[in-house]
């Protein structure tokens, strides 16, 4: 029934001093590594989602705090994002042990956690689509709209037409669609907060 | 490079085929994100997601790809499983599949229109297919195109002539001001010549007048009525053009404007579009009153809406030591993503932030939709304004039927900020 996780091998805790360490280690710009940091973290965050994590966000800082306390001791790195996905492994196959050993033990509940199916009021639902998606304006609305319609195999061709369209590279047109998506699903986020 | 696969799946819709085309890098990524790669394959994906951004990026679209196609029923039976398998059971991902299908039913809703006004306008196009019909609606047609066309003409012939009419008008009220302008100045000179007159006088009182300025005296005093002496005489004079250059029949000559404050004007009047794009209430920074300056961001309620961070915090219990969550400057609000020891039962909830050595932070209640054997809550929004560098305590609480609070969990959690 429990997300307890793998005891970790050190219990060293993160301080301000070390992760300022890491963020200079990113950038000399302290606004720039901010984002830097953030990009690395999206990473980590979406690897351990798609190796099936259960808990990809504590994996992710785990896997940071190893890094920030490897520098923060003096070790030098000359390929920090390579030395990343090292440590992300390491984290993964220890977490990975963990689960096996818990579901062998816990079996039922995994799958009764893995069963539960939360939904969200379908009214409440398309309000609040229907209400950020009012809060774009009308070319935005079109464009997302346009990209997301679609089905295949007509989908490729239809996105590579909008990308030409708006005079701009088919990755340019995919990286704005999902920042917009990911806008659109933090704005139903909120609103749905508030039922 | 991007190589096409046809691909023909025998279909479970209804015995249908269903035709799918995916490029090899695409099929690549969608058997990772399936959890169906060989280990040197996704090795070889990680490595260059890692690695470059692009292939990242890529990475993210083809994920959110992924959900749409599931939610929108597009996978095969192979591959739904799988999803379901690898996605739908993290309950973050169910979110997405939720906002997905949202999504597609607000996207598929606009076409929806669009189809049913093509549609409209195809139904009308065959109705007139009847031969007909047809014969009879050209004819209507021509025999009204040509009433609108005569229409026109006449119209555009009276507006020639009032043009004609107002341009007459125009140039005789020029001319009638170049007038009243040559008469002003006229009577500006006398007034000047009289003043001056006036001056002599007031500086020779007691010598005779000159018997021409007293001519003058007399012919322009004889329409005034009678003064006691010289000098009232000449004051009543001096009056006289001085009111007559206020006009007092009407307001031609006052409030003059010159022809470049119309043409500074930022308007064309026979440029619409560019009309439409003014705003008004438009101050010269570029804010618009009333509204935020910076319109290109997005606000629900007055809210900014930004991507909203989840931190997840593990039961207390955990081995893994106290979390750390570290919150960028730049974040206005957080939620937190509690994982419980037991399955949730209580409706209400309340959860309380404090300081490690036990100072009140915030409070914040809410109702949490409840499903059976639920064991990870999200909490409302809290201020990161709340929530500086340090350790907290963060209480969560349930509502007894009495309507008390009793304790269910707390958590110790670390704040860096950056």
């Amino acid at each position: 029934m429990s997300l307890t996780k793998a005891p970790r091998k050190s219990e060293w805790v993160l301080t301000q001093a070390a992760f300022d360490g890491f963020l200079a280690t990113l950038d000399r710009d302290r606004e720039k590594a901010g984002e830097k940091y953030e990009y690395i973290r999206l990473k980590l965050l979406k690897y351990f989602q798609w190796c099936g994590s259960d808990v990809p966000d504590i994996d992710a800082d785990e896997t940071i705090n190893r890094v920030t306390r490897r520098l923060y001791e003096g070790q030098h790195v000359y390929n920090l994002t390579g030395y990343i996905y090292g440590v992300a492994k390491l984290v993964r196959a220890e977490s990975l042990k963990q689960r096996s050993r818990r579901r062998s033990l816990d079996e039922g509940s995994f799958i009764e956690l893995s069963s539960i199916g939360v939904e969200v009021e379908v009214a409440n639902y398309q309000e609040c689509m229907e209400r950020c998606l009012g809060c774009l304006s009308d070319e935005d609305r079109d464009v997302i709209s346009e990209y997301y319609r679609y089905k295949k195999p007509e989908k490729i061709d239809c996105r590579k037409r909008l990308a030409a369209r708006l005079g701009i590279s088919l990755n340019t047109l995919r990286v704005k669609m999902h920042r917009q998506r990911m806008n659109l699903e933090a704005c139903v986020a909120r609103c749905l907060a508030r039922y | 490079m991007h190589r096409r696969l046809l691909t023909i799946v025998t279909g479970a819709w209804k015995g249908r085929f269903v035709l799918a085309t995916r490029s090899i890098s695409e099929t690549r990524r969608l058997r990772y994100l399936l959890g169906k790669s060989s280990p040197a394959e996704r090795e070889h994906i990680e490595s260059e997601y890692f690695e470059d951004e692009d292939a990242f990026q890529e990475m993210l679209t083809a994920e959110d790809d992924l959900i749409d196609a599931y939610a929108r029923g597009e996978l095969t039976d192979e591959e739904r499983q799988g999803f379901e398998k690898s996605f739908v059971s993290s309950f973050r991902k169910r979110d997405r599949v939720q906002f997905a299908r949202a999504f597609a039913g607000a996207v598929s809703a606009t076409r929806s229109v669009e189809t049913k006004l093509a549609g409209t306008l195809l139904d009308n196009f065959k109705t007139f297919q009847a031969p007909g019909l047809l014969r009879v609606a050209t004819i209507a047609g021509v025999i009204v195109f040509v009433a609108v066309l005569v229409w026109l003409v006449s119209d555009r012939r009276r507006m020639t002539n009032e043009l004609r009419e107002l341009r007459a008008e125009s140039a005789e009220l020029s001319k009638r001001t170049e007038a009243l302008q040559r008469n002003s100045e006229t009577e500006r000179t006398r007034t000047a010549e009289i003043a001056a007159q006036l001056a002599d006088l007031q500086a020779q009182p007691e010598k005779p007048r000159p018997p021409k300025r007293g001519t003058i005296a007399t012919q322009r005093a004889r329409h005034l009525p009678e003064a006691k002496n010289d000098r009232e005489k000449f004051a009543m004079i001096i009056a006289k053009p001085e009111e007559r250059l206020v006009n007092q029949s009407d307001a031609s000559l006052a409030n003059a404007f010159e022809r470049k404050n119309i043409t500074e004007l930022p308007l064309n009047p026979s440029n619409v579009p560019t009309l439409l794009t003014l705003q008004p209430a438009t101050t010269p920074s570029g804010s618009v009153e009333g509204n935020s300056a910076d319109q290109a961001k997005i606000t629900l309620d007055g809210v900014p809406v930004e991507p909203l961070h989840t931190y997840s915090l593990p039961p207390n219990t955990s081995s893994s030591g106290e979390p750390t969550i570290r919150i960028p400057s730049s974040l206005s609000w957080i939620r937190f993503q509690i994982a419980l020891e037991t399955a949730a039962n209580h409706e209400n909830y309340r959860v309380t932030i404090k300081t490690a050595d036990g100072r009140p932070i915030t409070s914040v209640d809410w109702i949490e939709p409840l499903t059976p054997n639920q064991i990870i809550i999200d909490t409302p929004v809290v201020s990161t304004d709340d929530l500086p560098s340090g350790d907290y305590v963060l209480l969560l609480m349930g509502k007894e039927p009495d309507h008390s609070f009793v304790k269910v969990v707390g958590y110790s959690f670390k704040v860096i900020k950056y």
